[in-house]
């Protein structure tokens, strides 16, 4: 072992960056503070001087966001008309051809079919998108208005990492959202991110949008934890539907993706959202839901493949994971494609969630025997 | 274990020696390292010719705040990326962090050459809040930068980039 004391005297591991450039710090801190800016600060920081021009642009195209959309002054989204022509990314610069390759991730939130047709000659060419969030509107998927053409701005892109946000279970009904360009045929993990509330009214249709998945491997849904308005109407309680299981729903998409690993999060605060819940706390109800999909995803193994050995069921039936938002926060590799901020959000949002219920159920005359004596 | 308790001097760039607490300098996973290989040779001083006495000191109080924690899994990538798991600043780092500019560039240098890891996040975390929602011009006045952009340079990197901005 040569001693080291030695060499760190003789070779001080930091150089001034060369040559005499202007900023205070050497590139790879300036890297590593950009990592925590924001997008809009990071557009500012590439107009500053030739040499943050250099640091800042790869970090601001590693995750391009093509969005109409800005937040207006009631915290909704509004178009933005400075945004209109970015559909079309007619990046006039020399060196736009570069910067396209520094994309790895690619964010595109829905939008009228006119806004990514807005100047057709170009293409979107990210040969090097790794992870691709989709952000889907309320009723039209990606299109506002339905498109069977699916995204311009999608069809050169392979994907291995799929996020929809505001995903229900009925959109994975949709042919357009899987847009027909193979968009999917790389993809190894996918992650549905839905309101609570809303994830999993029902939904009659086959989830053809799983089929388009064929190399998948994993997939995540996360019951992203929403404020409650106890006079609004909840999916599922309307009258027609009442009865209905929203269980129901996460056993049609085990039983759609009999290969790929599944991670149920959160479940457990669903059934606050049906008026006629049963008073539970949200680990008993997330153990209800993991006893009660596990047992209907067995009995389907054994109608629908019946060539399966009873281990490889058993194995299937352990590949489905259930945690709440505490677990996946710590055993999943959740920030490599979540924003930090928006999670510690959802983080927040649960316990104020839980707490409300736990209060109800404690002060609610009907059961408030045994609380007593808490 | 009394082990904790052993002492370890560090001489500084400007020749200052500081006898600090095993515990206190292991933070710096480079201090830690070179302990390791100096072994057991007591009141040898280990250098640290990149960090001058006044940025010690500092640095040396976020150490002895801090030296109870779990230290960060070493040079793993993935302890790397798992410190964005917050993109907040601890109260008491927040406040200790309130240095003028130049000071606070120091400290983020050190850090880096000491590799003490969370050190490292607070001080680059202060500098992006403190660039956060500025204008290009603004933040050239903040760190005393030149704008070397014709403007029609500057324009079209504002183009190129339009589709970021808030």
């Amino acid at each position: 072992m040569p001693p080291t004391a030695q060499a760190a005297t003789s070779g001080p591991s930091y150089i001034p960056s060369i040559p005499q450039s202007t900023l205070p710090l050497p590139t790879e801190l300036i890297t590593r503070v950009l990592s925590y800016s924001s997008q809009g600060t990071l557009a500012s920081i590439c107009r500053v001087s030739k040499a943050l021009y250099r640091i800042a642009s790869p970090v601001l195209w590693k995750h391009l966001v093509l969005s109409p959309w800005k937040v207006g002054q009631d915290e909704e989204g509004v178009l933005d008309e400075k945004k209109a022509e970015c559909g079309s990314m007619k990046t006039r610069q020399k060196n736009g051809k570069a910067l396209r390759n520094d994309v790895i991730t690619l964010s595109v939130y829905h939008h009228s079919t006119t806004w990514c047709r807005s100047n057709t000659k170009s293409t979107l060419k990210l040969p090097e998108v790794h992870t691709l969030h989709l952000y889907l509107s309320e009723y039209g998927l990606l299109h506002d208005g339905h498109d069977r053409n699916g995204c311009r701005l999608l069809r050169n892109i392979a994907p291995k990492v799929v996020i929809f946000h505001n995903a229900r279970a009925r959109h994975l009904g949709e042919e357009s959202l899987g847009s027909p360009y193979g968009l999917f045929d790389q993809t190894e993990e996918l992650t549905c991110i839905s309101l609570v509330s809303r994830a999993l009214e029902p939904s009659f249709n086959d989830l053809v949008v799983l089929q388009k998945f064929f190399n998948l491997n994993k997939m995540v849904w996360i019951f992203q934890p929403e404020d409650f308005d106890p006079s609004r109407h909840y999916g599922w309680t309307e009258p027609i539907l009442a009865g209905y299981d929203y269980r129901n729903e996460i056993v049609r998409l085990a039983n759609a993706l009999p290969k790929a690993k599944l991670t149920i999060v959160n479940s457990g605060l669903i059934h606050f959202y049906d008026k006629d819940c049963e008073k539970m706390t949200v680990e008993e109800s997330q153990r209800q839901n993991e006893i009660i999909v596990k047992k209907e995803v067995e009995e389907l193994l054994v109608a629908n493949f019946r060539q399966w050995s009873p281990e490889r069921r058993e194995e299937r039936i352990e590949s489905i994971e259930f945690m709440d938002l505490n677990e996946f926060m710590e055993k999943e590799e959740w920030w490599k494609y979540l924003n930090t901020d928006e999670v510690q959000e959802w983080k927040v949002m649960m316990d104020e969630v839980e707490k409300r219920f736990s209060v109800e159920a404690e002060t609610d005359p009907a059961d408030g025997k045994e609380v007593m004596d808490d | 274990m009394s082990d904790n308790k052993q002492k370890v001097i560090l001489q500084t760039s400007d020749d200052e020696q500081f006898t600090v607490e095993k515990i206190v300098a292991e933070r710096s996973a480079m201090i830690k390292s070179m302990m390791e290989d100096l072994g057991e040779q007591e009141g040898q001083a280990i250098p640290l010719p990149n960090v001058s006495s006044s940025v010690l000191t500092k640095i040396l109080e976020y150490c002895d705040h801090h030296k109870n924690e779990p230290l960060p899994a070493a040079d793993s990538s993935d302890a790397d990326d798992s410190r964005r798991k917050t993109s907040e600043i601890g109260e008491w780092d927040a406040r200790w962090i309130q240095v003028d500019q130049e000071m606070l560039f120091e400290i983020i240098l050190a850090a880096n050459y000491l590799d003490i890891k969370p050190l490292l996040d607070v001080g680059c975390k202060t500098v992006a809040n403190m660039i956060k929602g500025k204008t290009p011009e603004e933040i050239r006045k903040l760190f005393n930068i030149t704008n070397d952009f014709t403007p029609e340079e500057e324009e079209q990197i504002r183009k190129e980039n339009e589709w970021a901005e808030e």
